[in-house]
């Protein structure tokens, strides 16, 4: 008897015990916010999550301004600053532009953004959601990884000095975790490998299924299939590839460099209906000014975006362009000089066409019912830079005359025939080939923030201010400081 | 017989050594019915009060009556809402709260019979239902209740069934109430005219002005318009009996149409009530199941506020929408409003089922069970008639006037508990024991809301003719879980009834902590001395009592949601990203925040050491406390390379520590005479010792506290003369920091179209709105008679008492500030009848 009371007694009490099971605890409150956990249950979540990440890339304090058409301009001397922020940026006036915030808003914004990509890396990674789309899992993996390089890429840019400079110069991190621990400082040198590793991880998951590689009619894409059409809008295959070749130019390893610039143009195998980046001939890019077909990975933005602070700066402020701009665009017949600018009644030239209202994206949302116009996007990488990177490292490789095949290639589709008349005047060399890239650096990329990137890549002693006077350079002026806080807490 | 007892009293030590504290007096259980002389028969750490206490200080409202017998209970929202009977607290403080002061929504555990419900069920729970209230501020009990447990504990506990032949019980209850506004101190028509004056109002309007100064001998007193005098009558009828097998009691209450003193505004409630406990040998089961149905509705003339700053001059009985109309200061005419069908109405309904098993193994084992149900649902329909005058200046459409809201409130509980405890006294000298209980407990809390506008006419006042949705306003809804498994290990000993030791633990794993630091361990020791029962003062007759005790342990609080401890999305509405799949935009979800996956619940640790004597049958309890909480949220700052500036963490402490005290004394006690008088008083000291990075949940750290009064306390008598009672209670408030609102906003240089305080006249500027204030009251004055046995047995009844009551009688004030600002404060005056047939 006892003992049978014992007994029930102690199943009485050791029962709740193995009750309390571990998903009675897991239940999480639905007020307001989602959580994680909660909201990437389904793929269609993931795009979700993954259209937040371009979206957050939009930002004013990175890339929907400061690191497209504001600051990173600024620097490049190609605009007349108006006020004392811009003049701050013009002049290299890093502590002037910190009061305002500008740095370690940037540095908190690109972080970030990198911080979503960790997050949504590391659930991807565990996740049994399963993917309607064959290989979209991977497909959103290999963006998210070549994101994480393309974001460090440009933060190495910004806050290291030039590579030419100091490769062993500490200053980033490299976060490849969410949360709350910060990375130590590390080399240019190291945070180069952490960015080739990831993009060469990225190109990996892109290249079996990414539909950019393979091309699809813009009228036949099938119901529940990925879509080839909008890749441009997203970190895609040929966009890993790219930034591959400019960091290996970066890097200074031509053959390396000029061997991912040259896979980009394997878009052209395609037919011209199933491609989606490709240059414009002159006269062929209807009110698309931006040239959108050459981006092969731009950031979607907006009519409240780029085009407002295009507005802003070109037709409320008049920004007008610098000193230089007529020797920069000698020649008339250049579309982007025709294109981009407008001649104001007191003869200067204002950047107001390229990215204003007028400026269209089209045929992108097509089908054969419907058509819309997009608003111009942020350009993250062009066909152009490839075409540059590929000259510049085959000039480097003392192949001259296929460098040149490139440039001319450029040129051609610009309107213009300099280095092909180089070329026929017998005057081609490594010398001369070098400035006409440089050139066409000057020419290509207004308002896209390259410009500073390729001074401090050359590690140029001096530049030309946008009054036309010489600034002299250095590593204090080629680096952003990093800013208090911006590492740990103590300094 | 003899043997039945003592089983009795077994029985009733081990139901205190479940659920209430062990220092409860056995003595105050000898007989519930007879008045006890004074509420500090023992040395107790708890501070309890009996139903007589209670009706003494309040005929009908239980929370009223303990507010006013325990100085360290207040309610932090009371002066704004003064005797609204629909005003739910939701800020409760015992002493002070141990976490964030401006969080605001700190509230104690409350306990119906060992199970938690909600402040509702006790605000509208029968007085005459109360055995005792306990007011826990205790470690021991504030760690039995772990991660809720560090605001104390309400606990009440309600009446036993008694056996005996069938008994009927009727109670009523009937109150007279009148508004108190002697608090304000408006302009009448004329003085308000000179003020607008002053400002130069009617410079441009020179002819209005005229018109209103001819009228200006006709001052209205708006704050009178929506007053009324409130009866209310209340009725209880119960049935109950049984053997000692069956005991049972049923009951029924009913109170319609309690009027408040704004006019419109009533309560109404149903109540119904079952009790059933069966003994078979060794074993106990009872069953309390109870229904309750309660409608409530606010004043048709809205908050009280709003008539304090129409303008004197303004007469009342106008049937216009606005008064005033199309002059520089037109205001809407709250009659004309109140004359509409518009209405804010709440209406509740509570289950609450309460099933108790307990079993006497012997040898000194005892098994207890419990399962609780407890739900509220509540309903509130807000309706704005389509002929109200906010929609006066509307330019648009008329489709979109009128609105009918409808917000849904639920709480659903379940709890449990199975406990074994052992108890041995056959050692002698020492007494020990053990104590296990298992405790799970599932909550869910719900709240929803939407509404619809474009309303045809006035008397459709139902949702169903609302033509659409209401623009910019997306329907609203939450759930919060809470599911928590409590463990908890007690052992005791006790020597010679001397030394008493103590210690106890509790295991909390809950829904409601970050998935990395889900338990939570929490402690108490107590230890007791009673030195009266010493050698050297076993036979001193002055001291009658005399005993140390101090006890130390931790308890908890979770101020946050899981919000705080998971990665958040929030879908970016302002814009989508082109692409994907079919569709070729998509709204993109980002991260709100970083997360702290190891956030932990804010920890207090309570000491305290108390004494207590009677001397002379002078009784003096003494306590000190000292709580430190550590662990309080505070914004942390992260190094931006995380992305994010910063998150919530651990940093925040505060501490409380101050001194309580009753001293109660029997100046005369005899049989035909007893006088008894007592007071109590509390002294708290509120101290930031640590903000973090600043206080979570709020933008700018604000350190700057109210200081708590230099003391709380109230005082009061009472007298029984042979079969009279009388008595009195008083409260006060010494030197208590408050932000004089009066002064901010009809005072110091307040907005000239609305009324104003006669002192806005002087122009006088003020640095701080920030006052000392002294507050006298007299909360309770009581006459009762009880009827001889020989008038009892004419009437044919047991048992007939009869009580006069007046409630909230005066109040005074060292500071000119308004009270009863979104409702006035009433006096009452109660007759009430209690006969058992």
């Amino acid at each position: 008897m006892k003992k049978l009371i014992i007994l029930y007694l102690s199943i009485f009490f050791i029962l709740p015990a193995l009750v309390s099971c571990q998903d009675w605890f897991d239940v999480d409150n639905d007020d307001g916010d989602i959580s994680g956990k909660q909201l990437l249950q389904s793929d269609e979540a993931f795009y979700q999550a993954l259209a937040g990440i371009y979206t957050e890339m939009r930002k004013n304090s990175i890339y929907g301004r400061n690191m497209s058409i504001e600051m990173l301009e600024f620097m490049g001397q190609n605009f007349v600053p108006d006020n004392t922020l811009t003049r701050a940026m013009a002049s290299f006036d890093y502590s002037a532009l910190e009061k305002e915030k500008v740095i370690s808003d940037l540095w908190k914004s690109m972080y970030n953004v990198i911080s979503s990509v960790n997050y949504l890396i590391e659930e991807i990674e565990k996740t049994d959601v399963v993917f309607i789309n064959i290989g979209q899992k991977e497909i959103i993996t290999g963006e998210l990884y070549g994101l994480r390089a393309a974001l460090h890429f440009d933060l190495l840019r910004l806050f290291h000095p030039s590579y030419r400079s100091n490769p062993n110069f500490q200053g980033i991190p490299y976060m490849s975790d969410f949360g709350i621990n910060v990375g130590s400082a590390l080399s240019t040198s190291a945070v180069l490998q952490n960015i080739i590793d990831d993009l060469k991880y990225a190109a990996g998951q892109l290249e079996e299924y990414d539909p950019i590689i393979t091309g699809q009619s813009p009228y036949t894409a099938k119901v529940g299939s990925v879509d080839s059409r909008l890749r441009t809008f997203q970190m895609n295959y040929y966009a890993v590839r790219a930034i591959q070749a400019r960091v290996y130019l970066y890097m200074e390893e031509y053959q390396m460099a000029y061997d991912y610039a040259v896979e980009v143009f394997d878009q052209e195998n395609l037919s011209r209906t199933s491609r989606v980046f490709y240059f414009f001939n002159p006269g062929t890019f209807s009110d698309d000014f931006s040239f959108s077909r050459e981006h092969i990975f731009g950031i979607s933005s907006l009519s409240t975006g780029l085009t407002t602070v295009s507005e802003e700066l070109f037709e409320q402020r008049e920004i007008r362009v610098s000193d230089k701009f007529e020797d920069v665009y000698p020649y008339a017949a250049d579309t982007r000089f025709r294109t981009w600018f407008v001649l104001q009644e007191d003869n200067t030239y204002i950047m107001s066409r390229k990215y204003s209202r007028l400026s269209m994206l089209n045929d992108y949302v097509k089908t054969l019912t419907y058509s819309a116009s997009l608003p111009v996007r942020i350009p993250f990488i062009k066909l152009g830079e490839v075409c540059l990177i590929a000259a510049e490292a085959l000039n480097h490789l003392d192949e001259v005359g296929d460098a040149a095949e490139f440039i001319i290639k450029m040129q051609t589709n610009k309107g213009l025939t300099v280095v092909e008349d180089l070329e026929n005047r017998g005057q081609l060399t490594k010398e001369s080939l070098a400035q006409e890239i440089r050139n066409e650096y000057y020419r290509e990329f207004w308002g896209e923030g390259q410009l500073f990137y390729f001074f401090k890549r050359m590690n140029d002693a001096s530049i030309v201010s946008y009054d036309g006077s010489s600034i002299e350079m250095n590593d204090s002026k080629y680096t952003l400081p990093i800013p208090a806080n911006g590492l740990s807490l103590n300094n | 017989m003899k043997k039945q007892c003592k089983k009795n009293v077994r029985l009733w030590v081990l139901v205190q050594f479940l659920a209430i504290f062990h220092f409860f007096p056995a003595k105050a259980q000898q007989s519930s019915d007879s008045i006890p002389k004074e509420n500090l028969s023992t040395f107790k750490v708890s501070h309890f009060l009996t139903r007589q206490e209670l009706i003494k200080a309040h005929p009908i409202d239980l929370w009223s009556a303990i507010k006013l017998l325990n100085p360290s209970v207040s309610d932090v929202n009371e002066s704004l809402y003064g005797s609204d009977p629909n005003y739910i607290s939701t800020d409760v403080r015992l002493r002070q709260t141990t976490g964030w002061q401006h969080n605001g929504g700190n509230m104690p555990v409350i306990i119906l019979d060992g199970a938690q419900v909600s402040f509702q069920k006790i605000k509208d729970l029968d007085i005459n239902d109360v055995e005792y209230v306990f007011i826990h501020r205790d470690s021991y009990t504030q760690s039995y209740y772990g991660i809720k447990g560090s605001e104390g504990v309400i606990e009440v506990v309600t009446r036993q069934l008694q056996k005996g032949d069938v008994k009927i019980s009727y109670a009523l209850d009937m109150s007279l109430e009148s508004a108190d506004i002697s608090s304000y101190n408006l302009m009448n028509a004329r003085e308000k005219l000179e003020y607008e004056k002053s400002k130069s109002l009617y410079s441009l309007y020179p002819d209005l002005l005229q018109e209103r100064e001819q009228d200006a001998n006709k001052s209205t007193n708006w704050l009178k318009v929506p007053l009324r005098t409130a009866f209310v009558h209340k009725h209880k009828l119960d049935v109950s009996g049984g053997d000692e097998f069956v005991k049972y009691k049923f009951s029924v209450r009913y109170a319609p149409n309690q009027h408040g003193v704004m006019k419109g505004s009533k309560k109404t409630m149903l109540g119904l009530g079952s009790q059933i406990e069966y003994r078979y040998k060794s074993l106990t089961i009872s069953n309390t199941l109870t229904f309750d149905e309660i409608n409530r509705r606010a004043s048709s003339y809205g908050s009280f506020d709003y008539l304090a700053k129409l303008n004197p001059y303004y007469s009342s009985g106008n049937p216009a929408a606005m008064l005033g109309n199309e002059s520089f200061n037109e205001q809407i005419n709250p009659e004309y409003e109140a004359s509409l069908s518009s209405f804010d109405k709440i209406r509740l309904h509570q289950i609450y089922d309460n099933l108790n098993i307990s079993w006497d193994l012997g040898h000194g084992f005892f098994l207890r069970g419990r399962f609780a149900f407890v739900r509220d649902i509540e309903q509130e329909d807000i309706y704005i008639s389509p002929l109200s005058a906010i929609y006066e200046n509307n330019t648009s459409a008329d489709d979109y006037t009128g609105k009918y809201d409808i917000l849904r409130n639920n709480r659903t509980t379940y709890e449990g508990n199975i406990s074994l405890s052992y108890y041995n006294n056959t050692r002698g000298k020492s007494t020990y024991g053990g104590f296990l209980e298992f405790r799970p407990y599932s909550g869910k809390y719900t709240y929803e809301t939407f509404g619809g506008v474009g309303i045809p006419t006035d008397k459709m006042s139902f949702i169903n003719f609302s033509k659409y949705y209401t623009p910019n306003q997306t329907p609203e809804a939450s759930r919060i879980y809470d599911h928590t498994f409590s463990s908890f290990l007690k052992g005791y000993y006790d020597y010679d009834n001397r030394y008493f030791l103590e210690a106890t633990m509790t295991v909390d794993r809950s829904s409601m902590l970050a998935k990395d630091k889900r338990n939570a361990v929490f402690y108490s020791v107590g230890a007791k001395w009673d030195i009266k029962k010493e050698k050297f003062l076993r036979h001193a007759s002055v001291v009658k009592e005399l005993a140390l005790n101090a006890n130390i342990g931790t308890s908890g609080r979770v101020d946050f949601g899981s919000n705080i401890y998971n990665v958040n999305y929030s879908y970016r509405t302002d814009g989508s990203y082109n692409y994907f799949i079919n569709n070729y935009q998509l709204i993109g979800a980002t991260i709100t925040g970083m997360p702290n996956y190891r956030v932990k619940w804010g920890s207090v640790e309570s000491k305290n050491i108390a004494l207590y004597t009677n001397i002379k049958d002078i009784i003096l309890y003494l306590n000190y406390y000292n709580d430190v909480t550590t662990n309080l949220l505070t914004w942390e700052e992260l190094p931006l390379a995380t992305g994010f500036d910063n998150y919530v963490g651990n940093n925040g402490k505060i501490t409380n520590s101050g001194i309580e005290y009753n001293i109660s004394a029997n100046i005369i006690n005899r049989d035909d005479l007893k006088i008894n008088l007592f007071t109590g008083g509390i002294h708290n000291k509120y101290k930031i010792k640590n903000v973090g990075g600043g206080i979570f949940s709020l933008n700018d750290s604000v350190t700057n506290v109210l200081k708590d009064p230099s003391l709380r306390g109230n005082f009061g008598f009472s007298t029984n003369y042979k079969r009279w009672v009388f008595s009195g209670i008083f409260k006060y408030t010494i030197n208590n920091e408050v932000y004089n609102s009066t002064l901010a906003e009809y005072v110091d240089n307040p907005n000239p179209f609305y009324n104003v305080d006669k002192r806005a006249a002087e122009n006088q500027t003020y640095d701080s709105y920030i006052q000392k204030m002294n507050e006298f009251s007299l909360g309770a004055l009581q006459v009762g008679y009880r009827f001889t046995p020989e008038v009892c047995r004419k009437l044919l009844l047991r048992d007939f008492n009869v009580m006069l009551s007046g409630n909230n009688l005066w109040h005074s004030s060292s500071i000119d500030m308004q009270r009863g600002i979104y409702y006035p404060y009433a006096r009452s005056f109660t007759f009430s009848l209690r006969a058992t047939f």
